[in-house]
């Protein structure tokens, strides 16, 4: 294997272990990997940021498109919200993203995600008994949740049983997320499990693991006697 | 309330130190990851649908593959992406790989291209292209849609658009034959939807997180025409295709994961409704 792989490999696993070491408690090794991890992200982002800004804009005025400047402008005025005096600047660029993004949506939203959606929930489009009951289905669940939140009136009489039902609908629809949220960060645990104990990582894993064991019981050693010492230089 | 020795069952469960479910969890994993079980798996229908797309490809087309995917989703979505990816390159078909607002797209793109295996007859740029990190979110979906060429000028390499084969007669969304892939926020899956889907008519079919699954489920059949469910998308994928790889190999474990997690929600209830039960009789 080669020294450039060996040394991937064993700084993958000793990071993983540092940061699966806040299970135990929070540790100078644990805010160690955290703080690598942050620093690489932004790292990361900042130079996408300008590799993207001199593609799409500084190459192309430099070339003599001077439109480019504009979006350059805006976006320098952007930094403006830094400066207590001068970040009135950034509104402006703000106000065309949030319109321009607002307009684009807007436009498809209604046919996209409305319409076809209510046309999508029409019994007569079955083709089976199955998918009809299924439609049905939807139809009463999302009448009822849709009753469930309107809350000028008290959720009696009339409203009680289909409010009720809403209710029901809700908790399901959280508890199907819910076990979606848990499936989904599953997944990356069971990836770092089988990366610590690949056969190619065993041994950087074993090593990681008395290397982050060694260092915890120092720092908790070190801040154990660092209390004992204000706590006597107190009395 | 009872203290020490004399603690009730519903007591020492409601007291178990959390940690102790982490060592299980670790144990169930790395016991399930050595020791393949081959648990039976069905394959669902927004997965066949979305390989029946897949197929139906007319000879020749251009498909545009989203690379929107962030590090923590490498091991839920990689697998199903890769097993795509792989039929796609088994069949005539052109692909153009684009990460719009991921902006690690293009270092997992790097990162997984030995995983493609793309077959040696198929070239860079002529057979499929890889357009890069493209910002800006839903104005940058509805301006590739709406004008490919004048968005985006050059690939990831540097090379004008105008010099790749693959692109020749792309101009709008309208020249793509399917939009495949992972996306992975929510807002750019309904910006998909809204800028590609509804206004251009192209077929979208999608690897969806597990959590976005039940709100996106919804589109299928009409709007999103396959959807491959996470990690187990990609694992029932895999069989699909034939393309099996680590998908698959993660599922028994995944399997194993969940029926701890099952019997640890059922004995927590259980000490909650005792707990409850013993505050009622007063004992506690």
């Amino acid at each position: 294997m080669e020294l450039l792989q060996v040394a991937q490999i064993g700084l993958a696993t000793l990071l993983t272990i540092f940061v699966y070491s806040f299970l135990h408690s929070e540790n100078p090794t644990y805010r160690a990997a955290e703080h690598l991890f942050i620093g690489a992200a932004a790292g990361h982002y900042v130079l996408m940021g300008i590799k993207s800004i001199n593609k799409i804009a500084v190459v192309p005025m430099l070339e003599g498109n001077l439109l480019f400047l504009i979006p350059i402008i805006l976006g320098i005025m952007m930094f403006s919200t830094m400066s207590k005096k001068y970040s009135w600047l950034s509104r402006y660029p703000i106000a065309l993203i949030v319109g321009v993004g607002a307009g684009l949506s807007l436009r498809a939203t209604p046919r996209a995600q409305i319409l076809s959606q209510i046309m999508a929930l029409s019994p007569l489009l079955a083709k089976n008994t199955f998918t009809t009951l299924n439609l049905i289905i939807i139809w009463i669940g999302t009448v009822s949740v849709i009753t469930y939140f309107y809350m000028t009136r008290e959720h009696s009489g009339v409203l009680k049983v289909p409010t009720t039902i809403g209710k029901y609908i809700l908790l399901a629809a959280f508890g199907a997320t819910y076990g979606g949220v848990v499936l989904e960060r599953l997944a990356p645990f069971i990836g770092r499990v089988k990366f610590l104990i690949a056969p190619d990582t065993y041994i950087a894993t074993a090593v990681a693991l008395v290397v982050t064991v060694a260092l915890m019981s120092y720092s908790i050693t070190r801040e154990k006697r660092n209390k004992v010492e204000i706590k006597n230089g107190v009395e | 309330m009872s203290k020490g020795k004399n603690k009730t069952l519903a007591e020492k469960l409601r007291d178990l130190d959390p940690r102790l479910v982490y060592l299980l969890l670790f144990l169930t994993v790395g016991i399930t990851s050595m020791i393949p079980l081959g648990l039976p798996m069905s394959v669902s229908a927004p997965t066949r649908s979305l390989y029946e797309a897949i197929e139906a490809i007319p000879d020749g087309s251009v498909v545009w593959y989203a690379w929107d995917i962030s590090p923590g989703e490498i091991d839920q979505s990689v697998p199903g992406m890769v097993a795509m990816a792989r039929h796609l390159f088994s069949k005539p078909v052109k692909i153009v790989f684009i990460s719009i607002s991921a902006a690690d797209g293009p270092m997992i793109y790097f990162n997984t291209l030995p995983e493609l295996k793309i077959p040696s007859e198929k070239e860079y740029g002529v057979d499929y292209v890889y357009m890069g990190f493209v910002p800006g979110g839903e104005l940058s979906v509805a301006a590739v849609a709406s004008d490919l060429r004048g968005t985006l000028k050059t690939d990831y390499y540097g090379t004008p658009i105008d010099s790749l084969p693959v692109l020749e007669g792309v101009n709008t969304a309208e020249d793509f034959s399917l939009l495949v892939g992972r996306i992975s926020s929510s807002a750019m899956i309904d910006s998909y939807i809204r800028q590609v889907t509804s206004r251009y008519g192209v077929n979208l079919a999608l690897l969806i997180g597990a959590s976005g699954y039940p709100q996106y489920i919804v589109y299928y059949p009409q709007t999103i025409v396959g959807i491959l469910n996470g990690a187990k998308g990609g694992a029932e994928y895999e069989i699909l295709s034939g393309f099996l790889g680590k998908g698959i190999a993660g599922v028994d474990t995944m399997s194993m994961a969940h029926i701890l997690l099952l019997a640890l929600i059922v004995i927590a209830n259980i000490g909650y409704f005792g707990e409850k039960r013993a505050k009622a009789k007063g004992g506690m």
